[in-house]
C-alpha cells in the first residue's frame, strides 16, 4: 500500500514536471520565434509570397492595429505547439485551426491594412466585408497599378516591386488575389494597361535600365496544381529606355532611348517589334504621353524655376502646347484639355485649360500635376493630391529625389468652372504623399501610391 | 552813331539767318528726306501670335509736340489726333502680317510718314544638361561645373501666305555672355552644347534666329547659375533595390543591424555613381573607411555588438574636376543590442 502511494505520487509529480517542461519549452520557442521574425521583417525577408490555396491565393486583411510583425505573428500563434497539443488531445483535425484562435475582422475605423500573406499555409478565414473608405491595399512597395475590367466590374491590378508578381484587389470585397507566379526581382516601375498587360522596368547588374513587357498566361502551371496563379509571359525590350508610354487603345509603345547624340523616340508594337524612329532631339529628358485620341505629347522633365516646354508630336514635328512655364508639370487629356503646374521661387501654382483655344485658368490649389489624375467621362473633372501647408523651396527637386514628402489632402477639380473643393483628408498620423493616382472608369475609386513608402492605397469617392 | 546802327542791323540779320537755319521745319527750306524722318518703335521687338504690341513714333528731326498723327493698321484707321504718338496692336496668328502706317503733320505744316510690317514669330529655347541623375529620376538634371549645357532652339517661323520656314533656312547666332560663339552658329545650327567651366557667376546664353532675308527673326535667352552636386544617400534593400523614394535624412533610424547604403551624386559631371574619377572619402564615427574598388559609392554597415549609432560622413571629390567638392553628413541609429564595440563598415557591395 505504502509503495503504491509512493508510486502514485511519483507518477503525479512526473506528469506535472512533464507538463511544466512542455509549457516552458513552448514559451521559450515562442520568444525565439518572435525575435527571429523581428529580424527577418526588418531585413525584409519575411515578405513571403502568398500561398497556393486550392481556390487561388487569398490574401485577406488582418485585424487592424499597430502594423508590426507581432500582428502577423499573432495570426500564427493559434498554430503553435500548445494548440496542436490541444488539438491532439481533443482529436480536432490537424491542429492547424484553433477553436480559440481570434477571428480577424477587417475594415474597422478609417484604415484597414492588408497585403499580408501566409506562404504555403491556409490563411484564417476572414469575414468578407467591404473595405474601409481609404483602404491600404498593399503595404509593401508596388511598382505600378491600374484598374482592369473583370467581367462587369473593375479590379485594381498591381505589380509588387520586390517580386514582380501581379496581384488583383477587389475594391468591393476587399480581397486580394495573386495572379502570377513568375518571379522578377526588383521591378522599380511598372505600367499596367487597361487590357491587363504589364510594362516593367528594372536595373541590371551594371545599373543600366532594363524593360520588359508581359501578359498573363491563359492557363495555370501544371506543376502547381494547387494554385490558380499563372505564369507571366514576358518579352524583353531594348535596354536603356529612359521613358515609356503605352497607347491605351492598342497597347502600342512609344519610348525614348538615348542614341549617342541625344534622344530618339521609338514607336513599336506591344512586344517591341516593328519599331520605328519617329522623333529625335538633342534634349534628352522628356516625359512622353500617348493619349487615347492618338496624340503624343512630350513635356520636358521639370526642375524648379527653370522654363519648361510641352509639345504635341505630329509627323515628327513638335507643335507647341505650353511654352516657357517655370517648373512645368503637365497632365494632358484626350481632346486637348490640360492641367498643368508651375513651380517658381518656392510657389506652386496650378492651371487648367479646356482646349487650345481657351485661356488657362489659375486654380486655388497649390500642387503639381504629378499628383493629379483626370476622371473618366465627358466632364472635365480631375482629382489632385494637394500638400497641406506650405511647401519648401525647390520642392520639385527634393520631391523627385525622395528627400521631401508632403502630407496631402485629396481635392476634386472642376476644370471647366476653374474651381476646386476638398474631397478627403487622411487622418493625422497617416500622411499620404500622393503620386501616380489613377481612377476606375465608373469614377468610384482613386488608387494612388504613397510616395514616401511606395505602398498602394485605394480611396472610395462615391458609394 | 551810324556805325553803331549798322552793326546792330547786321547783328539782327545774322540772328535772323541763324534762326532760319535752326528752324526744324526743313521742309520749308526743301531739305530732302525729311518726310522719312519718322520712325516707329515696336515693343516687344519680337512679338508672338496674339501678343499686344506697343507702337510709338519718334523722330530726331521733327517736333512731334502738337503734331497731328494718323495711324492705319491693315489699311484701317485705328487712331488719330493731336499727339497720339502711341498705340497698341494685337498680333494675329503665325505668318499673318500686320501693316502699320503712321502719318504726321507737325504744327508748322511739315509732313512725314512711316510704315512697319510686323510678322509674329516664336522661338523656344530648351535647356538640358548631361549631369548625372540616377535611373527613374523624374526631374531634369541641373548643370554643374564639368558638365555640359545642351540647348535647342525651336523656331515657329511662317512666311505670309506660305509654309513654315525650314530649320535649314534659318541662321542662328549663339552668344555666351554677349560673346558670339562662331563655331556653333550658322545656318540650320539650332542646337548647341556649351561646357560649364565656372562655378560662380551667372552664365547668360542667348540665341538669335533670323531668315536670310531678315523678314523673320526672334531672339531668346537663358540665364544659368551652375550648382554644386547634391549628395543623397539611399538604402540598398535586398528585396526592393535602391530606395530612391526615401532619401536618408540627416538624422535617421534604421530598424536593422546591417544596412547597405548607396551615395548618389546628383548633377555631378559623371556617367554613373561609380565613375572611376570620383573619390569617395567615407568615414564612420570619425574613422576612415577604405572605398571599394568596384563600387565606391556603396557602403555596408554592420552595427551588431555596437552602440547602434553611426555618424556617417562622406566627402566626394573628382580626380580632375577640382570644383567638385560635395559633402554629406548622416547620423544613423541602428536597431541593435546596446553593447560597446566598433562598427564593421565595408566599402563593398552586398
Amino acid at each position: 500500500m505504502k509503495t503504491r502511494t509512493i508510486i502514485e505520487y511519483i507518477l503525479a509529480a512526473t506528469v506535472v514536471l512533464i507538463l511544466g517542461a512542455f509549457t516552458g519549452w513552448y514559451f521559450f520557442i515562442n520568444t525565439q520565434t518572435q525575435a527571429t521574425i523581428a529580424n527577418d521583417v526588418a531585413r525584409g525577408y519575411s515578405q513571403a509570397p502568398s500561398g497556393g490555396g486550392s481556390g487561388g491565393s487569398a490574401i485577406t486583411e488582418a485585424a487592424p492595429g499597430p502594423q508590426t510583425f507581432t500582428s502577423n505573428d499573432s495570426s500564427r500563434s493559434g498554430k503553435g505547439a500548445l494548440s496542436r497539443l490541444w488539438g491532439a488531445i481533443t482529436g480536432r483535425g490537424t491542429g492547424i485551426s484553433d477553436p480559440n484562435a481570434p477571428s480577424f475582422e477587417q475594415g474597422v475605423g478609417e484604415f484597414g491594412y492588408g497585403g499580408d500573406s501566409q506562404a504555403g499555409e491556409l490563411a484564417p478565414k476572414l469575414a468578407a466585408k467591404s473595405p474601409p473608405r481609404l483602404w491600404h491595399v498593399e503595404k509593401r512597395p508596388v511598382a505600378g497599378m491600374a484598374f482592369v475590367k473583370n467581367g462587369s466590374s473593375e479590379r485594381l491590378r498591381y505589380v509588387e516591386r520586390a517580386t514582380g508578381y501581379i496581384f488583383e484587389a477587389d475594391p468591393v470585397t476587399g480581397t486580394t488575389v495573386r495572379l502570377t507566379n513568375t518571379l522578377i526581382p526588383r521591378v522599380y516601375e511598372a505600367l499596367v494597361t487597361e487590357k491587363g498587360g504589364v510594362v516593367g522596368r528594372s536595373l541590371d547588374e551594371a545599373g543600366n535600365t532594363t524593360a520588359f513587357v508581359g501578359f498573363i498566361a491563359t492557363s495555370t502551371d501544371d506543376l502547381n496544381a494547387t494554385s490558380s496563379a499563372r505564369a507571366l509571359i514576358t518579352a524583353d525590350l531594348p535596354k536603356r529606355i529612359a521613358r515609356i508610354s503605352v497607347n491605351p487603345k492598342t497597347d502600342a509603345l512609344f519610348y525614348l532611348t538615348s542614341d549617342g547624340s541625344g534622344v530618339a523616340g521609338i514607336r513599336s508594337e506591344w512586344n517591341g517589334t516593328k519599331s520605328a524612329r519617329i522623333f529625335t532631339s538633342s534634349i534628352v529628358h522628356w516625359h512622353p504621353w500617348w493619349l487615347s485620341d492618338g496624340r503624343m505629347i512630350l513635356v520636358q522633365a521639370a526642375t524648379d524655376s527653370v522654363p519648361g516646354f510641352a509639345y504635341a508630336l505630329k509627323d515628327g514635328v513638335l507643335e507647341p502646347i505650353l511654352r516657357a512655364i517655370p517648373g512645368l508639370t503637365l497632365l494632358p487629356r484626350e481632346g486637348g484639355a490640360l492641367l498643368y503646374g508651375q513651380s517658381s521661387n518656392g510657389v506652386l501654382t496650378m492651371f487648367t485649360r479646356i482646349s487650345a483655344n481657351t485661356t488657362a485658368i489659375p486654380l486655388s490649389i497649390k500642387t503639381i500635376a504629378d499628383k493629379c489624375v483626370w476622371a473618366t467621362g465627358k466632364e472635365f473633372v480631375a482629382y489632385c493630391g494637394v500638400p497641406r501647408g506650405l511647401v519648401p523651396q525647390n520642392f520639385l527637386d527634393g520631391w523627385y529625389r525622395g528627400a521631401l514628402h508632403s502630407s496631402d489632402a485629396l481635392w476634386r477639380v472642376d476644370a471647366n468652372a476653374g474651381n476646386a473643393e476638398m474631397l478627403y483628408t487622411p487622418e493625422a498620423g497617416n500622411p499620404l504623399d500622393v503620386t501616380r493616382p489613377t481612377t476606375d472608369s465608373a469614377g468610384y475609386y482613386i488608387a494612388l501610391i504613397n510616395a514616401s513608402d511606395q505602398s498602394l492605397w485605394l480611396l472610395r469617392i462615391k458609394n | 552813331m551810324k556805325s553803331y546802327m549798322a552793326k546792330s542791323f547786321l547783328s539782327l540779320i545774322t540772328i535772323f539767318l541763324l534762326l532760319l537755319a535752326a528752324n526744324p521745319a526743313h521742309a520749308q527750306l526743301g531739305l530732302p528726306g525729311v518726310e522719312r524722318a519718322l520712325a516707329i518703335k515696336v515693343s516687344p521687338l519680337h512679338p508672338g501670335p496674339g501678343d499686344i504690341v506697343h507702337l510709338n513714333i519718334h523722330s530726331s528731326l521733327l517736333d512731334l509736340s502738337d503734331a497731328e498723327v494718323l495711324w492705319h493698321v491693315n489699311q484701317k484707321t485705328v487712331a488719330a489726333g493731336v499727339e497720339v504718338d502711341a498705340i497698341d496692336v494685337t498680333m494675329g496668328a503665325l505668318g499673318t502680317v500686320t501693316d502699320v502706317e503712321v502719318f504726321v503733320v507737325t504744327s508748322d505744316g511739315t509732313g512725314a510718314s512711316a510704315t512697319a510690317a510686323i510678322i509674329p514669330t516664336e522661338l523656344d529655347l530648351l535647356v538640358d544638361s548631361d549631369s548625372y541623375i540616377p535611373p527613374f529620376f523624374r526631374g531634369r538634371p541641373s548643370a554643374s561645373v564639368g558638365t555640359n549645357l545642351y540647348l535647342q532652339a525651336i523656331p515657329q517661323f511662317k512666311r505670309p501666305e506660305g509654309p513654315p520656314v525650314l530649320n535649314s533656312e534659318i541662321i542662328y547666332t549663339w552668344r555666351q555672355n554677349g560673346e558670339v560663339l562662331g563655331d556653333i552658329s550658322g545656318r540650320g545650327k539650332s542646337t548647341a552644347r556649351i561646357p560649364i567651366r565656372h562655378l560662380f557667376g551667372t552664365e547668360k546664353i542667348s540665341v538669335e534666329a533670323r531668315t536670310s532675308d531678315g523678314l523673320l527673326s526672334n531672339e531668346s535667352s537663358f540665364s544659368l547659375n551652375p550648382i554644386e552636386p547634391v549628395l543623397t544617400l539611399y538604402q540598398n534593400h535586398p528585396l526592393y533595390g535602391i530606395l530612391y523614394h526615401q532619401a536618408l535624412a540627416p538624422i535617421t533610424f534604421i530598424p536593422e543591424t546591417e544596412t547597405t547604403f548607396v551615395a548618389v551624386p546628383y548633377f555631378a559631371g559623371v556617367v554613373n555613381e561609380n565613375d572611376p574619377a570620383l573619390i569617395f572619402d567615407w568615414s564612420v564615427n570619425g574613422k576612415a573607411i577604405a572605398q571599394s574598388q568596384t563600387n565606391p559609392s556603396i557602403l555596408t554597415i554592420n552595427a551588431a555588438n555596437s552602440s547602434g549609432v553611426a555618424f556617417l560622413e562622406l566627402v566626394l571629390t573628382h580626380a580632375t574636376n577640382f570644383y567638385m567638392d560635395a559633402k554629406g553628413l548622416w547620423n544613423i541609429t541602428f536597431s541593435t543590442s546596446a553593447s560597446e564595440g566598433q562598427f564593421g563598415a565595408f566599402g563593398q557591395q552586398i
